[in-house]
């Protein structure tokens, strides 16, 4: 009896030591297969290591340093709306076929996808490319064992050149390095009913709307006069969340300076505008990502809402009219609002232990610098894709073929150009961007709906929140 | 003198199957559960955000419970003790306000449900009918209750007592104070009461029918039966139900996290579960692993403290008092047995 429980505990604690060092075992066979790969295949490739650390400058950076050669080219995201038909147009043009390609799909939200990506970081599977949400890119970019230079790819800065500047900089890591790369823009305009503003305001075309709500101060002029004119019924637009979202990249100082928290005047200044205008009825007190949201879009109790590219859809707009042919269907228009910001997006990152380089570098080029195939994907992906290259943008406006139905006709993308090129993010972007801005929000929220009493236990509500949201930085 | 083969097969033992057959599950189980377990109060003696492998000691523990001015946490300390605080106090209202009311429903109809003298018909249906909100899936109800108690003028609920004119303004339903709690409390009761009265009533027909059959003849009225035989016969029943309920209330979780509104969360209906999911997943870049597991910490010794107390204050004290007794009498026996003078003691 004794033996067998001696036999039993050892069986029970080898088993669980066995256990413990499975990741280490994968982790192993993963580093020595891709080394092996990378002996065997002795392409344009000359020295796999070592060279990858050293700093490339531009006359060096035409030959892609990371191996390549490795069996599957491994992509992660956390949905398939953009992996899907990219591959659709890249592969048969590539010449690359479907069974090289290992499509890792979390399937979660954008927020929750870089946990699990901490998690497959950990397993050490093969990995060779992912996809980052700007709220937190920099997590990974300024991680040198996530991502690796695009430099190393092959890539010089002037293959860029054309880009929209606000897409290059949430790409760059701490030293200005050019680590992620984005194949789409989405700057963010305002969308109104042209209904109303003919009615209440004598506001024929998206010109003359823009000229009355060029700045925050017009924007707010015109929400009085509208509320004026329709006795306190209709609000100039939806929600705070949608204001938040443009007046965020106002901001001309970044959030976090030497770790501390910058609360400014930037920050009283939107909550009295906020205050203003919720007391007043400008905006409703409804808020984004609720069915009241997309409801009040088909009454006559808002006139406007922020809409960035991707929300020209099911997404925002097309559900606020109501579906195709709903009860404002047809209705809209859209101008660029009192400031020019954009309103998320998806990056590329590489990653250094990639063995399959070129497919990735051929993959990034067709998307992000072939201007050609980036217009063919702008143009051919189902609904359109709003690309990250001035050019191919500037070519598709001209040409003057998009008309949106629900905008009465006009071209969404005309305004958008214009918009995505005004946006400045030097120095302003911290890890923290995302936590802060929500955190400020909720805290004004609160505020508007009378939870806290005044503008300074906003602020401090706020500053409370940030404390408890972001540990890593200090909040007087 | 038994040879070696005769003592080799005296140990033989089918026993050692059955540790066997149950291996993999302990297996799995020291796996996922024990080390994770232990793993939660390891973290929560370790930092937060990038500082996640610095060890800190209690100071996880002191922030959350006293907000006392921990070093290098600076406002943290103060922020995360208030929320802390009023997240404990949220997990109580709505744990209270939802037991108290399911409890009464699910006792009475239990009660009628037995009473043979009653005889309802289609008490299968009703079962079934009221047992069925318990197996919606969390993440359905909430989103029913969140289209029917939108809280603008365009929410179904809102938009029929507006036409009615029963009220001026759309009540606050996702993000009013006592509106969101009490919805809280409705969703969670009418979830769960079915379930509370399918125990009830089996405990109920576990009971000896001749004494109430017994009462029925000595002219009890069914207030007295139900007074002086069916509550003090249930009483473990009850128990089990209050502890289990008690244990799931504490970690109220998916409609508290769920009933929001928006990408807002309500502040008066986050409970602690929440709060710990918000810190070990939602904050941004880097999770607060420490503070997350330090609340879970705290949840699990109030969760045995109350756990105590509830089988404390149920103890049958005739029963205790009795142990009490016999153990008194066996230790006075092993004295004098002992030899200590043959006193009495």
């Amino acid at each position: 009896m004794n033996k067998l429980k001696k036999t039993l505990a050892l069986v029970a604690t080898l088993a669980i030591s066995a256990t413990a060092f499975v990741g280490c075992d994968n982790d192993d066979s993963s580093k020595t297969s891709s080394t092996a790969d990378n002996s065997s295949t002795a392409d344009d490739s000359s020295t796999p290591e070592g060279d990858s650390n050293s700093d490339s400058d531009s006359s060096a950076a035409a030959e892609i340093k990371l191996p390549s050669g490795g069996d599957k080219m491994t992509i992660l995201a956390w949905n398939a709306n953009d992996v899907d038909p990219m591959l659709s147009f890249w592969l048969p043009d590539s010449g690359y076929s479907k069974d090289q390609i290992n499509f890792v799909n979390f399937n979660v939200g954008g927020g929750e996808a870089s946990a699990q990506y901490d998690q497959y970081f950990l397993g050490g599977e093969d990995l060779d490319m992912f996809m980052v949400e700007a709220d937190w890119a920099l997590k990974y970019i300024n991680d040198d064992s996530a991502t690796a230079p695009l430099s190393d790819l092959g890539f010089t800065d002037a293959d860029f050149a054309n880009l929209y500047d606000y897409t290059m900089e949430i790409g760059k890591d701490s030293n200005g390095t050019i680590k992620g790369i984005s194949w789409q823009a989405a700057p963010g305009g305002w969308c109104y009913r042209s209904d109303l503003a003919d009615s209440y305001l004598g506001v024929k075309t998206p010109e003359d709307m823009q000229a009355k709500v060029a700045d925050w101060d017009k924007f707010q002029a015109t929400a009085k006069e509208v509320s004026d004119a329709s006795s306190g019924k209709t609000a100039l637009t939806t929600t705070l969340g949608g204001i938040w979202q443009a007046f965020a990249a106002n901001r001309t100082t970044p959030w976090v300076q030497d770790g501390a928290l910058a609360v400014d005047d930037f920050c009283s200044t939107f909550i009295d505008l906020a205050k203003n205008m919720r007391d007043n009825g400008y905006v409703t007190d409804l808020n984004q990502w609720t069915d009241d949201w997309y409801a009040a879009g088909q009454t006559d109790d808002t006139m406007g809402y922020f809409v960035s590219t991707w929300g020209f859809g099911d997404s925002i707009l097309l559900q606020a009219a109501g579906g195709n042919g709903g009860a404002t269907y047809g209705k809209w228009a859209v101008c660029e609002g009192p400031t020019s910001y954009f309103w998320g997006g998806t990056w590329m990152c590489v990653s250094p232990k990639t063995d399959n380089a070129d497919m990735v570098a051929s993959f990034i080029k067709y998307f992000t610098v072939d201007e050609a195939s980036m217009e063919k994907y702008a143009l051919g992906k189902e609904g359109g894709e709003y690309v990250s290259n001035k050019n191919v943008m500037q070519k598709i406006v001209d040409e003057g073929t998009n008309k949106n139905e629900n905008l009465g006709g006009q071209d969404q993308f005309a305004v958008l150009h214009n918009s995505a090129q005004n946006i400045n993010l030097k120095g302003l972007i911290t890890p923290y961007d995302a936590s802060i801005k929500s955190a400020f929000l909720d805290a004004v929220n609160a505020y508007c709906a009378g939870t806290t009493a005044d503008a300074n236990a906003c602020i401090e509500d706020f500053k409370d929140r940030v404390a408890q949201n972001v540990t890593d930085i200090t909040v007087e | 003198m038994a040879s070696a083969a005769q003592r080799n097969i005296r140990s033989i033992s089918y026993a050692k199957y059955g540790y066997f057959f149950i291996l993999p599950f302990f297996l799995v189980y020291c796996f996922f559960q024990v080390w994770p377990l232990i793993n939660t109060f390891i973290l929560s003696f370790y930092g937060n955000g990038q500082k996640v492998d610095d060890f800190i000691g209690l100071d996880n523990f002191r922030a959350l419970l006293f907000g006392s001015s921990v070093t290098g946490m600076g406002r943290t300390a103060s922020a995360i003790h208030e929320t802390f605080v009023n997240t404990l106090g949220n997990t109580f209202i709505v744990w209270i306000g939802n037991f108290v009311p399911q409890i009464c429903i699910s006792l009475a109809l239990a009660v009628w449900f037995t009473d043979a003298k009653l005889k309802i018909r289609g008490k299968g249906f009703f079962k079934v009918i009221m047992y069925m909100p318990n197996i919606v899936t969390a993440a359905s109800v909430a989103a029913l209750y969140l289209s029917l108690f939108a809280e603008s003028q365009y929410g179904s609920v809102n938009n029929l007592l507006l036409s009615a004119g029963i009220i001026d303004s759309p009540i606050r339903f996702v993000t009013g104070c006592w509106q969101a709690r009490g919805m809280i409390m409705f969703i969670q009761c009418w979830m769960w009461f079915g379930n509370t009265m399918i125990m009830l009533m089996s405990g109920i027909m576990g009971l000896n029918p001749s004494l109430f059959e017994a009462a029925n003849i000595d002219g009890a009225t069914s207030g007295q039966i139900f007074r002086k035989i069916t509550l003090p016969l249930l009483r473990p029943i009850m128990l089990y139900t209050l502890v289990t309920s008690m244990i799931g209330g504490l970690q109220m979780y998916d409609i508290p996290y769920l009933y929001r509104k928006g990408t807002e969360r309500n502040l008066f209906t986050k409970t602690v579960a929440v709060f710990i999911y918000e810190h070990f997943r939602e904050k941004m870049p880097n999770p607060n692993y420490g503070f997350s597991a330090a609340a879970s910490v705290i949840l699990f010794f109030i969760t045995i403290a109350l756990g105590s107390v509830a089988f404390a204050m149920n103890r049958d004290k005739d029963e205790a008092m009795k142990k009490k007794e016999r153990k008194a009498y066996a230790k006075a026996l092993k004295a004098k047995k002992k030899g200590l003078g043959g006193m009495e003691i």
